[in-house]
């Protein structure tokens, strides 16, 4: 994985279009992750922010990111991709823990096939990429791990006093189902290793080396 | 080889525009020499595109239509975008180019126009696409593709001309399927 950061590289010279991730607040164990992109006049940073929240804006320094092993066509057609998706959901994109019954329609649009889905910002990602056949994900080999739970749950608390109380009490169901839960350095390598879709446990030791590096930048800059 | 079925010289009409966004002049120009019942390896079925640049120096871009139905040239009629399409094709290599052109499709999708968007991918020559478009009209119209007759055509289509200029046409196209 060849990572970028503003100590090596600069925005100005990504290929079209790559993944970018951080470490927001560096007292939080919580990672963000969101696609930038160049439109042919700047370089964007499209994701999804929060509930109903989808940002285009330029890129920070607290962001590495790491380019996608696609042809510079591909490249071109999926940054294309993305600034319909920004056009389309403008108004914004719900938050959801699960990726069950979200998708985005042929215009870029988000639909919800089932009532409160939503996205997370990895789950956000995937979804990007997936809709235009580029499969980066292995869902068969997923699974729903028992320290995603507490994390869901620990979210799932933070959600109320911004979701009515129907989508609150879904997303709450979603979690005692079991849902898997992709992190945002999960979704990362999967998006920048070669030959994907890749399963959890395939991008494992790549997952560790990039949030180390991710935790190693948000100190370096002092976020 | 695919029979032309019902068609005419009648079907297709001479028609001109006036770009003044791009400063240049087309015309397209029927050749009706030859009977167009015959099949597609005819030179006769072929829409020439002239374009004057600004500096008035000619080039010409041949376009291969292998379907003069009525209802492609109804969509010509009704959709100038189409023959705008057609005229830069080839040219459609970045993000703010393509752009005005995937909103278009995807809205015709969006609307669950699917014989509109069929006739559209059936008249397009992969050999007048953009590198970027052979991959990415596939990609764009893949979620539909069972609505869509001609996109299994194009997929081939694409497949050999992607060959043809020299890429690797299995990794460009990987996922679909």
């Amino acid at each position: 994985m060849d990572i970028k950061s503003v100590f090596n590289s600069s925005f100005e010279q990504i290929d079209t279009v790559c993944l970018a991730i951080s470490r927001p607040n560096i007292k939080r164990e919580q990672q963000h992750i969101g696609l930038l992109y160049f439109d042919g006049d700047c370089v964007n940073f499209l994701h999804l922010a929060w509930h109903n929240t989808l940002q285009q804006e330029p890129p920070d320094k607290s962001y590495l990111w790491l380019d996608i092993p696609l042809d510079h066509f591909n490249k071109v057609h999926l940054a294309t991709y993305c600034a319909m998706v920004y056009e389309k959901n403008k108004d914004g994109i719900p938050y959801g823990l699960s990726l069950d019954g979200s998708d985005f329609s042929e215009d870029g649009s988000f639909i919800q096939k089932e009532p409160h889905a939503g996205l997370t910002c990895a789950t956000f990602v995937i979804q990007v990429f997936h809709a235009q056949g580029l499969n980066i994900i292995d869902f068969e080999k997923w699974p729903c791990r028992e320290a995603d739970k507490q994390w869901q749950i620990k979210i799932w608390g933070m959600l109320k006093r911004f979701f009515p109380n129907e989508y609150f009490n879904s997303q709450h169901e979603k979690i005692l189902s079991g849902v898997a839960r992709f992190k945002p350095e999960e979704v990362a390598v999967a998006g920048t290793l070669e030959s994907p879709p890749f399963g959890s446990e395939e991008i494992k030791e790549h997952t560790k080396k990039l949030l180390e590096s991710v935790i190693s930048h948000a100190h370096k800059i002092k976020i | 080889m695919i029979a032309m079925t019902d068609v005419s010289t009648t079907n297709i009409e001479y028609s001109s525009s006036h770009d003044s966004s791009t400063s240049s002049y087309y015309e397209h120009i029927v050749d009706n020499r030859f009977d167009f019942s015959s099949t597609i390896s005819s030179t006769t079925n072929t829409v020439y595109v002239y374009e004057k640049s600004y500096f008035y120096q000619v080039s010409s871009i041949g376009i291969k239509l292998f379907d003069y139905s009525d209802e492609f040239h109804k969509m010509v009629d009704e959709k100038p975008w189409v023959t705008r399409f057609l005229q830069t094709s080839s040219q459609l290599n970045n993000v703010k180019s393509l752009l005005p052109y995937y909103k278009k499709i995807n809205q015709l999708m969006a609307e669950e126009d699917f014989q509109t968007c069929n006739v559209f991918l059936k008249n397009i020559t992969a050999s007048e696409l953009s590198d970027v478009l052979l991959v990415g009209l596939l990609r764009l119209t893949y979620s539909r593709k069972n609505h869509l007759d001609a996109w299994v055509g194009l997929l081939k289509q694409s497949k050999d001309e992607l060959s043809k200029r020299g890429h690797d046409e299995k990794a460009l196209l990987n996922g679909l399927s």
